[in-house]
């Protein structure tokens, strides 16, 4: 204890000598805001990740079957006890929602609206999402596709403001991380089922998505074991994927016409994102 | 007695520095609320998907931001940035991801610090479909902002992306 006390005394007294001593309080000011705005500058390569209703469209659009059963059930979400999964389930439960939303299956949307609610007020988030008018208006939007659609993004919208303004980004990509990987579980498993081009080639765009969601979760503060877990299961998706005789003689500019990898290579990949899926919607 | 005199000093320097910080960083946020708020005006009848403010400050040479942007829907989009909070030049390039080497540069403005720039999909798609023969859409782009050498202090630029 005095041995801390000391240090910082003497850290303290040494600061004060060199700026003193040292330098006119004018460019010491100048010092120490230069630090200060230096702390703020945004990485020299940043991203923005795309809306999980927008990625649910794109499969939707493609062709996407809805398969009843394939989602994950809103009773799992009380035994989900430590944070990063409440996180990562709350982004898995986000597709769901779109999913159901946009294949008219308005209850079961509802459901996974107030699951979303339970699970932002048990991590914090309870002022983004917890109100009783979202309920409402989304009951009022249940007639209207397009105006169900509109208050899914303004969800998301609210919560990516909520994030940005508190220097949140980080549990913005874990969530993105769970919506994501439910997507593609619904994707791919779909893809199997019902052999379709443009399903196939929504999901290997989907892949060029994956390099940056890793980075995001890695500037996660104090990552816990769960989700170095999941950033090893993600990491392995892209390298099986990346392994794949369709995949790996093909430029790599997803803006060319999309690569179309062949039902056993899906099967593969499958494996891997049931791997991660199970994962995050296991009860710990 | 005199030591505590200096822990308070400098006690009192750190209390200070964290006000300095407070202040800087909000007052331009505070500006950038109110240029995103133009931008998101500027991207209608597209709906809002999402925006990133760039922070940095400048250095005695020419230095380079960038961000990536997933474009997953074959629908349009619409995007609007500002540099209303920019005090020196900055010029814009937006190319299509890939290696850096083989980029394809598909729009550029010069000089945007000061003023409000807006662009869509429907006319990037058509300058690189013109570039590039074998293009799909462009799905996945990077925007890039050169920023002048210049004075060191904080500066930010907002991107708003929206899907028609």
């Amino acid at each position: 204890m005095k041995t801390s006390k000391l240090i910082v005394v003497i850290s303290g007294i040494g600061l004060l000598f060199s700026c003193s001593q040292n330098e006119p309080a004018e460019k010491l000011k100048t010092q120490q805001v230069t630090e200060i705005d230096s702390m703020y500058e945004s990485a020299d390569e940043d991203f923005v990740l795309p809306p999980f209703l927008s990625i649910a469209k794109s499969f939707k659009n493609a062709g996407l079957v809805y398969a009843k059963g394939k989602t994950n059930p809103v009773e799992n979400s009380k035994n989900y006890e430590l944070k990063i999964k409440r996180l990562l389930n709350m982004g898995i439960y986000s597709t769901d929602l779109a999913y159901c939303s946009l294949n008219n299956k308005n209850q079961e949307a509802r459901e996974y609206l107030k699951v979303i609610q339970e699970l932002s007020n048990e991590v914090g988030l309870g002022s983004v999402f917890q109100d009783q008018a979202l309920l409402d208006r989304f009951d009022q939007s249940l007639e209207k596709r397009e105006d169900l659609e509109g208050f899914i993004y303004d969800l998301q919208e609210r919560s990516e403001m909520y994030l940005q303004d508190n220097e949140l980004r980080h549990i913005a990509t874990v969530q993105f991380a769970g919506a994501w990987i439910e997507g593609m579980y619904l994707g791919v498993g779909n893809a199997i089922k019902y052999p379709n081009e443009k399903v196939t080639g929504v999901l290997t765009d989907q892949m060029y998505l994956v390099k940056n969601m890793i980075r995001g979760l890695e500037s996660y503060p104090d990552p816990t074991p769960e989700l170095k877990e999941i950033i090893a299961g993600l990491t392995k998706i892209l390298t099986t994927y990346e392994a794949f005789e369709s995949v790996k003689n093909k430029p790599k500019n997803p803006n060319l016409k999309a690569v179309l990898i062949s039902q056993d290579e899906l099967k593969v990949l499958l494996t891997e994102v049931v791997k991660v899926r199970t994962n995050i919607v296991s009860i710990n | 007695m005199k030591i505590y005199k200096y822990i308070a000093i400098f006690l009192l320097s750190v209390v200070s520095f964290g006000f300095v910080k407070t202040d800087a960083k909000s007052d331009l946020d505070a500006q950038l609320a109110l240029y995103k708020k133009e931008c998101k005006d500027l991207i209608k009848p597209a709906r809002y998907e999402g925006s990133r403010t760039t922070y940095f400050t400048r250095k005695k040479k020419t230095q380079k931001k960038s961000v990536e942007v997933y474009l997953v829907m074959d629908s349009e989009y619409h995007f609007a940035l500002s540099g209303k909070a920019c005090a020196g030049i900055i010029n814009l390039r937006v190319f299509d991801f890939s290696d850096e080497d083989s980029r394809t540069l598909v729009y550029e403005q010069k000089a945007i610090q000061g003023k409000n720039v807006v662009f869509n999909s429907s006319d990037l798609n058509a300058t690189y479909r013109k570039k590039v023969p074998n293009a799909d859409r462009l799905k996945n782009l990077v925007i890039e902002y050169e920023v002048a050498a210049g004075e060191d202090k904080l500066e930010g630029i907002i991107l708003v992306i929206g899907n028609k």
